[in-house]
């Protein structure tokens, strides 16, 4: 069904180079992974990678004064984001401004240093410090994916901290540690390039190499490898806000992406809660009325998932009433499993979602940034394919022992949302977490 | 060849935009069809618009447009609310209903091979939804408590001040959602008499691109769509016009005390324009260098020099009437009344004091020039566009000469439109932050802040 055509070249570097041609548009994507994300932090430096994704931004050797203006002038758009596994940027250009936009990539892939100032440090230390502010503290539930990770993943496991960091340890980076983290992580051999659309292939790896074939190798550390060591029993947790009702973060630890049974729970996630005739949407929302929204996500990452059933309760009922039904609803679906009708729509979804997802060739989610994915995680680009193939080949029967053997009590994390005033609205029995 | 390091690669001519052409056709049973000649094999895109949004709402039942459109999915005459969602997903279809203040907006992207099925299901929601007591009690309750979980977030909080303060009895005032007096004022004979009124055929115009054969979609489309019955006349009324130009208020500021909050969202604007105000290029041009873009005046100093906000921007909503201009962020609780003297120090200097430069005048026209092919590269971009140029009657060319016509801005005109646009002595501004911050309010040259609530 996915026809994603590229072309893969490795420079002498390591650098691998990706091209994709679409002439749909006179742009061109170019999107670049580095190998590099909050796991590979550790305690007392977190949200390092991510104040690195913003230094990144502030110039390099040969254009020192940031990063922006020499894209918005020739028209593109741009962005970066950090997760626990990688770090992505990308910009779209004009396709005749795709030598800039390659200029200003290769400049900050191998010349950062010599830009980068302790007013710069300092400055972007505080953007982040009120980005923190924004997205997690200020804002109602906010802190709640903080307490999933920290829960399911005990320290010293390299996902136990946000992306986003602590702030004491950001407060405590030091332009050393900035540089130490350049040398490590920020080099061709952990870097992957993509372009994508209205190129010729050839020419786009000509200039790709003009660009970007001088910068030196680096040196690739060994994979992250972590253990979980949790004691096992549902944890009861629950956190005070300033919210107006009360929400249930029913979790589970679960496959990692590309793992054994992570296609099956992207399938039973919709059809627990996709639409209006999903499951617990019917049995909350519908028939009961006792919940204002509902949402199932698998969350897989590198070295494991997040399998997470999130519910807000309607005023007047708590999230024991919640549970109860939510329970109920799993249970039937381990023991009855899922039907034909259930398992083709959510696979129907799933497959516009692919083809809704295949329309852009830049921005996060785009082809550039997906054949980035593939090729990262999964080692080829070319896993447009196999990846459908999961959900393609995914069965009802996959999918109920996928839940059967994942959702059970012994590895469940259970975290109450309350508001100060209701906290008696939280599951009985959970312990009160403080965040910071 | 190894590049050359010491020279940053030349700008290139813009590429020039030819915007895909707009096949027009006016069904007999009134419904005015456009197809879009933007072929993209895989997924066809399919768009409904209804020039009625919340403005068209009645006073005293804020939120009537959004609860109609919010309704159409919960049972219609041939499905109930379960049955629909799952025909929906049997063609891995989402349905999505916006409600904006000029127009609701139904829009439904499917794979190719599902056309003719979401074609039915868009017209079965549209024309026959039961509003039933069951459904809409349901609904409205969903949505109140919406509206009091709005209530606990500051950005959301600070939106709703500024507007209600932009536009007092006015209808651009509310958003979609309502409120809660609004909501609870609605009966099941509106939500009735508003949807035979604003959703007749008549009303419609249908969208559609994407695709891999553009005149084979506009077959099946004016096939499936020229079913619809024909409106009765008496169902027939002119468009709503736009909403009356409210009344400028002058500069003020209000505070909402947020207990525990740790930042401060900070609003300040005023009542801006209409997409037809003459001289709309200038005016993007002037605030793509005021707070339109990252590297904008507003934000290199709030963010990049001073490191007070993540981010900072300004915005004209340009709507069917006068829409809000409001420039937005969210500060460090520490440093909420030096934001807002930058902020407003920022808007009023663009006029006089630093008029743009010819630099910032280069930047901005380029990024926008060269910039804007990019906004038309999928069919569901292309087909928004085109639902745009109907929803403001700009002409079929007004993208083709978007290119030429923003070339053309100079100083004086960006100039003048900051002066025409941004008066600083109507400068409303909101604050959302903690109590303790109020103080340091009152040398911002507005007096005693006056407390708002929410």
């Amino acid at each position: 069904m996915l026809d994603i055509e590229y072309t893969k070249v490795t420079l002498d570097n390591g650098l691998d180079v990706i091209v994709h041609e679409d002439h749909g548009c006179p742009i061109v994507a170019v999107n670049v992974w580095y190998h590099v994300g909050s796991k590979n932090e550790r305690p007392g430096r977190t949200g390092f990678a991510h104040l690195f994704e913003h230094l990144m931004f502030e110039g390099s050797a040969h254009h020192q004064s940031g990063y922006f203006r020499p894209l918005q002038e020739a028209g593109g758009t741009l962005n970066g984001s950090t997760n626990m596994d990688r770090t992505n940027y990308w910009e779209v250009v004009p396709r005749d401004a795709l030598d800039r936009a390659l200029w200003m990539e290769s400049d900050r892939m191998g010349h950062l240093l010599p830009a980068l100032t302790q007013d710069k440090l300092d400055n972007q230390r505080d953007v982040v410090l009120n980005e923190r502010r924004q997205t997690y503290e200020n804002r109602p539930y906010g802190f709640a994916w903080m307490a999933l990770l920290a829960a399911h993943y005990p320290s010293p496991h390299p996902y136990h901290w946000p992306t986003i960091g602590f702030p004491d340890d950001i407060r405590a980076a030091s332009l050393t540690d900035v540089q130490e983290f350049f040398s490590l992580y920020y080099h061709p051999a952990n870097a992957s390039l993509v372009i994508a659309g209205d190129v010729n292939t050839d020419e786009a790896i000509a200039v790709a190499t003009d660009h970007f074939a001088q910068l030196a190798p680096g040196t690739l550390s060994g994979p992250v490898t972590a253990s979980l060591d949790r004691m096992p029993g549902t944890q009861y947790l629950r956190l005070n806000d300033r919210v107006e009702l009360p929400r249930l973060y029913l979790s589970w630890p679960s496959a990692a992406l590309f793992g054994d049974h992570d296609a099956e729970l992207d399938l039973a996630a919709d059809i627990l809660a996709s639409g209006k005739s999903s499951r617990l949407y019917r049995a909350l929302l519908h028939d009961r009325e006792i919940a204002t929204d509902v949402s199932v996500h698998q969350a897989s990452s590198e070295l494991s998932g997040i399998f997470s059933i999130v519910v807000t309760a309607a005023p007047g009922h708590t999230l024991s009433d919640i549970n109860v039904v939510v329970a109920d609803e799993i249970r039937r679906m381990q023991s009855d499993g899922v039907t034909d009708e259930e398992f083709m729509r959510a696979r129907n979804r799933m497959e516009a979602d692919f083809a809704w997802q295949c329309q852009s060739v830049g921005g996060f989610g785009g082809v550039s940034d997906q054949l980035n994915a593939y090729n990262v995680f999964a080692k080829t680009p070319g896993f447009f394919e196999t990846d459908w193939n999961r959900y393609k080949y995914a069965t009802p029967g996959s999918i109920c022992e996928a839940i059967t053997r994942l959702l059970t009590p012994e590895t469940e994390v259970a975290l109450s949302i309350v508001p100060q005033k209701n906290a008696d609205a939280a599951l009985p029995e959970s312990e009160l977490l403080e965040m910071r | 060849m190894p590049v050359d390091r010491n020279v940053l690669p030349p700008l290139r001519e813009p590429t020039a935009l030819t915007f895909p052409s707009i096949e027009r056709e006016m069904l007999p049973n009134g419904v005015r069809l456009c197809t879009i000649a933007h072929d993209q094999p895989g997924l066809v895109n399919l768009v409904v618009l209804l020039r009625a949004g919340s403005a068209t709402d009645p006073s005293g039942y804020e939120g009537l447009a959004g609860l109609t459109a919010s309704l159409l999915d919960e049972g219609c005459a041939k499905y109930s609310t379960v049955d629909l969602h799952k025909a929906l997903g049997d063609i891995g279809g989402r349905l999505s209903t916006d409600v904006f203040s000029d127009a609701t907006v139904l829009s439904i992207t499917v794979l190719e091979r599902h056309l003719v099925a979401a074609l039915d299901l868009l017209v079965e929601v549209a024309t026959s939804p039961r509003f039933s007591d069951e459904a809409v009690r349901r609904v409205r309750t969903l949505r109140l408590s919406r509206i009091s979980q709005l209530r606990h977030s500051g950005a959301s909080v600070a939106d709703r001040v500024f507007r209600r303060g932009v536009y007092p009895s006015h209808p651009y005032g509310h958003a979609p959602i309502g409120t809660e007096i609004g909501l609870t004022a609605i009966d099941q004979a509106q939500l009735r008499a508003f949807h035979t009124a604003q959703y007749a055929p008549d009303r419609w115009t249908v969208f559609a691109g994407g695709g891999s054969d553009s005149s084979g979609l506009r077959a099946v489309v004016t096939e499936r769509i020229g079913r619809l019955p024909t409106a009765s006349l008496a169902s027939r009324s002119d468009l709503n016009a736009p909403p009356m130009d409210p009344e400028s208020a002058p500069g003020r500021l209000l505070f909402v005390p947020r207990e525990g909050a740790v930042q401060s969202e900070i609003r300040v604007g005023l009542l801006g324009v209409s997409r037809h105000v003459e001289g709309y290029e200038a005016l993007k041009v002037m605030d793509m260098v005021l707070g339109g873009q990252f590297e904008s005046r507003l934000n290199l100093n709030l963010r990049e020099a001073k490191g007070y906000t993540y981010g900072v921007r300004s915005s004209f909503d340009a709507r069917c009437g006068r829409g809000p201009f409001v420039v937005q962020t969210a500060v460090d609780a520490s440093v909420t009344a030096a934001a807002i003297k930058e902020v407003i120090r920022e808007v009023t200097d663009i006029r006089e004091l630093r008029p743009v430069t010819d630099d910032e005048l280069d930047v901005a026209r380029s990024a926008l020039t060269r910039g804007f092919p990019r906004n038309f590269e999928t069919a569901g971009q292309v087909v928004v566009a085109a639902m745009r140029l109907e929803l403001f009657g700009l002409p079929d060319d007004e993208y083709t000469t978007f290119i030429p016509r923003i070339v053309k801005v100079d100083r004086d005109a960006v100039t003048t439109a900051a002066q025409r646009h941004l008066d600083p002595a109507g400068l409303l501004t909101v604050v959302v932050g903690p109590p303790d911050v109020r103080a340091s309010l009152c040398d911002l040259g507005f007096g005693e802040p006056l407390t708002a609530t929410d």
